[in-house]
This record gives structure tokens, C-alpha cells and sequence, in this order.
């Protein structure tokens, strides 16, 4: 009896002091989510066609954080992992695989990664949890049979969350290069030590390959914005590739590197490497409660996400067209007066490109048109040739650490030109 | 339903634990006598984060080891600020990765020892600093994880550490000439970088002309400011292999100082001058 009365008065006391909920819808092309209510307790509900998750805490949607720990609370709208792109090397009966980190929003991260093995393209495929790791050796392999590989992100309940493009390789012995004994056969052709990348990016966009930072080859994208290019005359060892992608207004998308280890001899094929999508505004200050419009570059008929930070994370979605052009109206009436970023990523049939760069805009009491996105990285471009590469670099290094450098290698005005002169170079590197 | 959603809460409070970068001394060496050769890897981890920059001091026992070299050769390190190099007992190197590094085992350069005398090694990495990929310089968390190696016992036949013989040369490279009117005086100087896998660039050799070939780092003055010679660079790797690039005259030579061109010249107006004059006799 005297739970029961406590039990009452709690439920009278939080009526007082309840917050108003709002219902708001969230839907996507395959579900609505009606008159959705933030639960006390995180959880996670799926359909063959849908995910819902919801989150501790707090009674409305928000992000709260210090400096140990973070809370994503209420309905995890749009959450995503981007795509890994995975590699793989030829070795005798082996196959050695390495992939780039599927990347989590609003607290949705990968705990393991499960690669799966077939002689068929496209599967079916047996999958091992290899556990958090970014590499793993294929063995056990015959020799002259084609495998494929995939390797997907699973999250803290074991479940696949995202699966990579499909990769192939054909081990090989070490002594099949060798002619054969005796058969007057003429010896196989030595493969050279090559590695290939294929992708997508933006219909015909310029895409630049760095080995080492450094200018390895150039390709430009067919209208489908795929793309496949390929650095030969390698060594063995550890080389940091780099790609990126310039789209029709010249907009450079950020650098993906990619750490490869190769092997003498043998081709090592990179597939499923997403340019992210370019962006840029129609203004550089917006009036508080008008639109502005958020623009920019990526796969043809991609669905692209439009992240703009505020004091909370807004995410608006549209569609990419033909030419790979998109662009949405954003309504300004719930940022608050500032200076804003906006980024964007696509999703093209279940691949997801990490988000690119960020654009920036002020909400403010007048509308100014922003000037077109510049094309040459300002600022870390010394010799003013619309490239960040070995001169500009050498340049910088000439003044590390001396005194009273020229404002111009002082990016930070720190008065000295240090490690983050050079970090800051290293961001807009082009080689 | 009830564990799951604990299993949730709990990974929805805590995403930030273990985020910070890692980077870590690691040796595959065990058992190590006193007069035995090892190797030491400086190794980074950057966990979600991505890193371009990284600056660092590593320290050892001087009374108990001996440094023996230091390999980048195969590091993830593209441009050096500082490139390694032992000062006492310490290891210092800064260095960037354009577009960053974002990976779990990135090798950054690697330390060979000879044990000197009995005890417990401890190397340490006394400094660290990690850049973020955001434009800013931002700094990144990071912790650190020295090293402890236990030397007990003399070796009768001392371990060496036999290097794989290196017989390739450096990759190709591409010189560029440049000037900039806030380095040298506004003089043309010569860029370059070559890589070198196997056992890493020794050091680089520039000839102008027909002038004597000067041993030179990356960053070199050019001696000729006509431009109008071919200059030779030479990347030489630690096993002596050498790959040689040739720029060729970055200007066209007068063609008062090209002997073909005065040449064909002179033999064109004599040409025509036999030419006229026959024409003129014949009036």
C-alpha cells in the first residue's frame, strides 16, 4: 500500500516537471516512424527492412558530452558507418587483406570487422570475425584459383551494419614466375609490383593518385563516375597512396590515403574507393530564417546526406542527378545566429562515402552571395601555382624552427613556423 | 532484450574510452645476451583519430645500449622536418603525412641496438606530439607505451641483425626548379624527394653543367641561375645504389651561344647572299 502511494506521488510529481515530448515523424523510403516517444533505455529494433534505434538518458534528442565519456541520446536519425574499402595482395597460397576504418556517426561505431571468402563473384560468401583489427592474411588459398573478398563492420551486438565492394585476387606460388623444367616453354611474365584502385567519384572528374605524397598517375572518371587507375614500377614495402577528385567546377574533394603494404612482384587491387561529395553555399552570410542553398558534386543518382552543425547536428537528405549535381534549399529558422558548417556525403546502392570537406556560412541579419569555391588551396599554395606539393613543403621546412619567419609559412601567426605550419600544408596537400 | 539493452547503455556512455591515439616501442626480440644486435619499431596507432604531423623524443640507457642505425625507409612519415637523429641518448624526429594517416600499425621508423652490458633497458618516449587532419593543427590525445628489455648474460656468438641485401635502386623521382622571394635571396633552387624501400636514401648528389657534382639534402641552390644547363640529380640509397635524373636546360640557349644554331645561321645568309648576287648579274 505505501509503494503503491509513493508510486503516485512520483507519477504526480513528474507530470509536474515532465518535458512536452515533441512527436515528430521520422521516415525514410521504407518506413515511417509515427508519433515516436524517447524511451528511459536505449534499444535497437529491426525489420527486414528497417533499424530503429533509441538511446538513454536524456527526454529529447540531443548530444551530450565531457571530457570521458559521451551520451547520443534519443532516436539516432540517419545514423551511418561509411563504406571500408578494402585491399588485397596475392601472396603464395595467401592473400593479404588491409581496409580503411568504417567511420561512425552519432555514437554508432564498429566494434569487429568479418571477412568473407568466395570462389564466386558475389557470393555466397564464409565469413570470419577477425575482431577490431584493419588487416588480415587469407590462407590456406590454392594457387591460380580467383577468390573474392569483402569485409564488413559489425557493431557491439555482432550484427553486419556495412559490407564493402567486393575485392579479387589469385594467389600465387612464389616459384611460378620460374619457367618451367626441361619444356622449352617460355617463362611466365614477371606481374612487376603494381597496385590498382577502382571507385567512384563525380561523372568525368580529374582523379590525381599520390604515392608518398608525391604525383604517381592521373585519370579522369567516365559518366558514371567510375574510375580505375593504376601505379606500377613499385617497390616492396609501405606506401601511403592518396586519391582525390576534382569535380566540374574544378573543387577538389579531400585526400583518401590509403597505407599499402606490397609485395615484390605481385598486384595488389584497392576496390570501392568512395570520393566523397564536393560542397559549397550560395552565401557566405545568410539572414536568419532564409534559405540557403547547399551545392556540389557526386555519384550520379546517389542519395546525398547534408550534415549542418549547429548547437545540435542537422541532417537533411537529397538526390544527386544525372551529371551528379545536387543541391538542396536549406531552411536557416532553427540555427541559431553564428557561424555554421555544413558537409556532405552520398549513398550509392549501399555504399557510403565518408563525409568530404566542410563549407562554412554565417547566419546573420543580411544575405550575402558567397564567392565561387576557390579552386587553388589559399594559403598553403606558397609559389602561388594552385598546387600544396614538394616546393611549397620545402619552402616551409626552410623556415622551420627559425626566427622571425614571413607571415606567409606562419599560417597560425604563432610567430614561428613549427609542426602545425605543417600540419595545416599536409590538410590541403595536392602534390 | 534486458542484457542487450545494458550492453547498449553501456557502449552509448562510454564511446569516448580508447579513443585517444596510441603510440608504442614494440621488439620482436627475446632472450637478449649482451653483445646481441635487436630492433626496435616506433609504431602508431590512431584509433578514430586521423593524423598528419608527429613530433617525438625517444630515450635510452647510453650504459646500457648501444644505437646502432635508424631505418625510415619503409615509414609512413612522407616529408621530414626533422629527420631522426641521435643527440646523447635521445631520438628526435618530426614529420607529416599529407591527407593524414588513419590506421591501427603504421611503422614510423625503426631503432637497431646492441646490448652493452647486463640489466633492464628501459626506452622511453619522453615527448610526443600528434597533429589532427583538420586544416588546424589541432592536437590529439595521445598515450604512449615505452619499452622494457631485460639483458642478461654475455652472448657467446653474438646475434647481428643481417640486413636483406638491398640491390634496387631508389624509385624515380621528379627534380623541380622553383624560387621564392623569401628563401635564398630570391635565387632558383632544386626540390626533390626520392624513396628508397629497401634499406632508405643515403643522400643525393646535384650536377650542373659540366661543374662538379656537389653531395647536397633535399633543398639546393642552384649554382647556375641562367638556368640554361641540364642538371643531373642522383639519389644514392644506404647499399650504394644510385638512381639518376636528368632535368634538361630549363631555358633555351641564346642562339649566339649555340654553335649549330650560329651555324646554320650564317650558312643561310651566305646562301642567300651567293643567291642575290648571281640574280643581280644576270640584270
Amino acid at each position: 500500500m505505501v509503494k503503491k502511494q509513493l508510486l503516485l506521488v512520483l507519477v504526480l510529481f513528474g507530470s509536474l516537471i515532465a518535458t512536452v515530448v515533441l512527436a515528430q515523424e521520422f521516415s525514410s523510403s521504407n518506413f515511417v516512424n509515427s508519433n515516436p516517444v524517447v524511451t528511459m533505455g536505449g534499444g535497437k529494433a529491426t525489420s527486414t527492412n528497417f533499424q530503429l534505434f533509441s538511446g538513454l538518458s536524456q527526454v529529447v534528442i540531443g548530444e551530450s558530452s565531457s571530457s570521458a565519456f559521451a551520451s547520443y541520446a534519443g532516436f539516432f536519425y540517419f545514423p551511418f558507418v561509411s563504406t571500408p574499402v578494402i585491399s588485397a595482395t596475392a601472396g603464395d597460397g595467401q592473400a593479404s587483406l588491409s581496409w580503411t576504418s568504417a567511420v561512425g556517426e552519432l555514437g554508432y561505431n564498429i566494434s569487429a570487422y568479418a571477412v568473407g571468402k568466395s570462389t564466386n563473384s558475389g557470393g555466397p560468401y564464409s565469413f570470419t570475425n577477425v575482431g577490431n583489427t584493419l588487416t588480415n592474411t587469407a590462407t590456406g588459398l590454392t594457387n591460380g584459383t580467383l577468390y573474392y573478398f569483402v569485409v564488413r563492420g559489425l557493431d557491439f551486438l555482432g550484427d553486419s551494419v556495412v559490407t564493402s565492394s567486393e575485392v579479387s585476387v589469385t594467389p600465387v606460388s612464389s616459384g611460378s614466375v620460374t619457367p618451367p623444367i626441361g619444356g622449352g616453354g617460355t617463362p611466365l611474365p614477371v606481374p612487376g609490383t603494381k597496385v590498382i584502385f577502382s571507385g567512384l567519384a563525380y561523372p568525368n572528374a580529374k582523379i590525381t593518385l599520390l604515392k608518398d605524397a608525391q604525383l604517381a598517375a592521373t585519370t579522369i572518371a567516365n559518366a558514371n563516375a567510375s574510375f580505375q587507375i593504376t601505379v606500377s614500377g613499385l617497390s616492396g614495402g609501405t606506401y601511403i597512396f592518396s586519391i582525390y577528385g576534382e569535380d566540374n567546377k574544378g573543387v577538389r574533394s579531400p585526400l583518401l590515403n590509403f597505407p599499402i603494404d606490397t609485395t615484390i612482384n605481385a598486384v595488389s587491387t584497392v576496390n570501392g574507393v568512395l570520393i566523397p561529395p564536393t560542397i559549397s553555399v550560395d552565401k557566405s552570410e545568410v539572414k536568419k530564417g532564409d534559405d540557403i542553398i547547399i551545392f556540389g558534386q557526386s555519384v550520379p543518382r546517389a542519395e546525398v546526406t547534408i550534415a549542418v552543425s549547429s548547437e545540435k547536428e542537422f541532417f537533411v537528405k537529397t538526390f544527386s542527378g544525372n551529371d551528379g549535381n545536387y543541391f538542396y534549399n536549406f531552411d536557416t529558422t532553427p540555427l541559431s545566429l553564428g557561424q555554421h558548417f555544413a558537409k556532405s556525403k552520398f549513398d550509392f546502392n549501399g555504399q557510403i562515402s565518408a563525409f568530404g570537406k566542410l563549407v562554412d556560412f554565417l547566419v546573420g541579419t543580411k544575405n550575402i552571395e558567397a564567392e565561387p569555391t576557390p579552386t587553388c588551396p589559399i594559403g598553403a599554395d606558397l609559389n602561388k601555382d594552385c598546387r600544396v606539393n614538394l616546393i611549397d613543403v620545402s619552402i616551409l621546412i626552410y623556415w622551420f624552427d627559425k626566427s622571425n619567419p614571413p607571415a606567409k609559412v606562419d599560417f597560425d601567426g604563432s610567430g614561428k613556423t613549427d609542426l602545425v605550419d605543417l600540419s595545416i600544408m599536409a590538410y590541403y596537400w595536392t602534390g | 532484450m534486458a542484457l542487450s539493452c545494458l550492453l547498449f547503455s553501456a557502449v552509448l556512455m562510454f564511446p569516448a574510452m580508447g579513443r585517444a591515439a596510441e603510440v608504442t616501442l614494440s621488439s620482436e626480440s627475446k632472450n637478449i645476451r649482451v653483445g646481441d644486435q635487436f630492433e626496435v619499431s616506433f609504431f602508431l596507432n590512431t584509433k578514430d583519430e586521423n593524423i598528419n604531423a608527429l613530433e617525438s623524443t625517444i630515450i635510452f640507457p647510453q650504459n646500457l645500449l648501444e644505437l646502432k642505425e635508424i631505418k625510415n625507409g619503409n615509414s609512413i612519415i612522407s616529408f621530414w622536418s626533422n629527420p631522426p637523429s641521435v643527440s646523447g641518448n635521445q631520438i628526435n624526429f618530426s614529420g607529416v603525412v599529407p591527407g593524414g594517416y588513419a590506421g591501427r600499425n603504421g611503422s614510423v621508423i625503426s631503432m637497431i641496438f646492441q646490448a652493452l652490458a647486463e640489466g633492464v633497458s628501459a626506452i622511453e618516449i619522453s615527448k610526443i606530439t600528434a597533429l589532427r587532419n583538420d586544416g588546424k593543427g589541432t592536437r590529439a590525445e595521445t598515450t604512449v607505451s615505452g619499452l622494457k628489455l631485460a639483458v642478461a648474460g654475455q652472448a657467446i656468438a653474438p646475434k647481428t641483425l643481417t640486413q636483406e641485401k638491398d640491390t634496387d635502386p631508389p624509385e624515380e623521382f621528379l627534380p623541380a626548379v622553383s624560387r621564392d622571394e623569401t628563401v635564398f635571396g630570391d635565387k632558383y633552387f632544386l626540390v626533390f624527394a626520392a624513396q628508397d624501400k629497401g634499406s632508405g636514401i643515403d643522400h643525393y648528389e646535384v650536377c650542373e653543367g659540366a661543374r662538379e657534382c656537389v653531395k647536397t639534402e633535399s633543398l639546393y641552390v642552384l649554382q647556375n641561375q641562367n638556368l640554361d644547363e641540364e642538371i643531373v640529380v642522383k639519389a644514392i640509397d644506404k647499399s650504394g645504389n644510385e638512381r639518376v635524373v636528368a632535368l634538361p636546360s630549363q631555358k633555351l640557349n641564346s642562339w649566339y651561344t649555340n654553335r649549330l644554331y650560329l651555324g646554320i645561321i650564317i650558312g643561310v645568309a651566305l646562301f642567300a647572299y651567293i643567291i642575290i648576287r648571281r640574280v643581280w648579274k644576270k640584270r
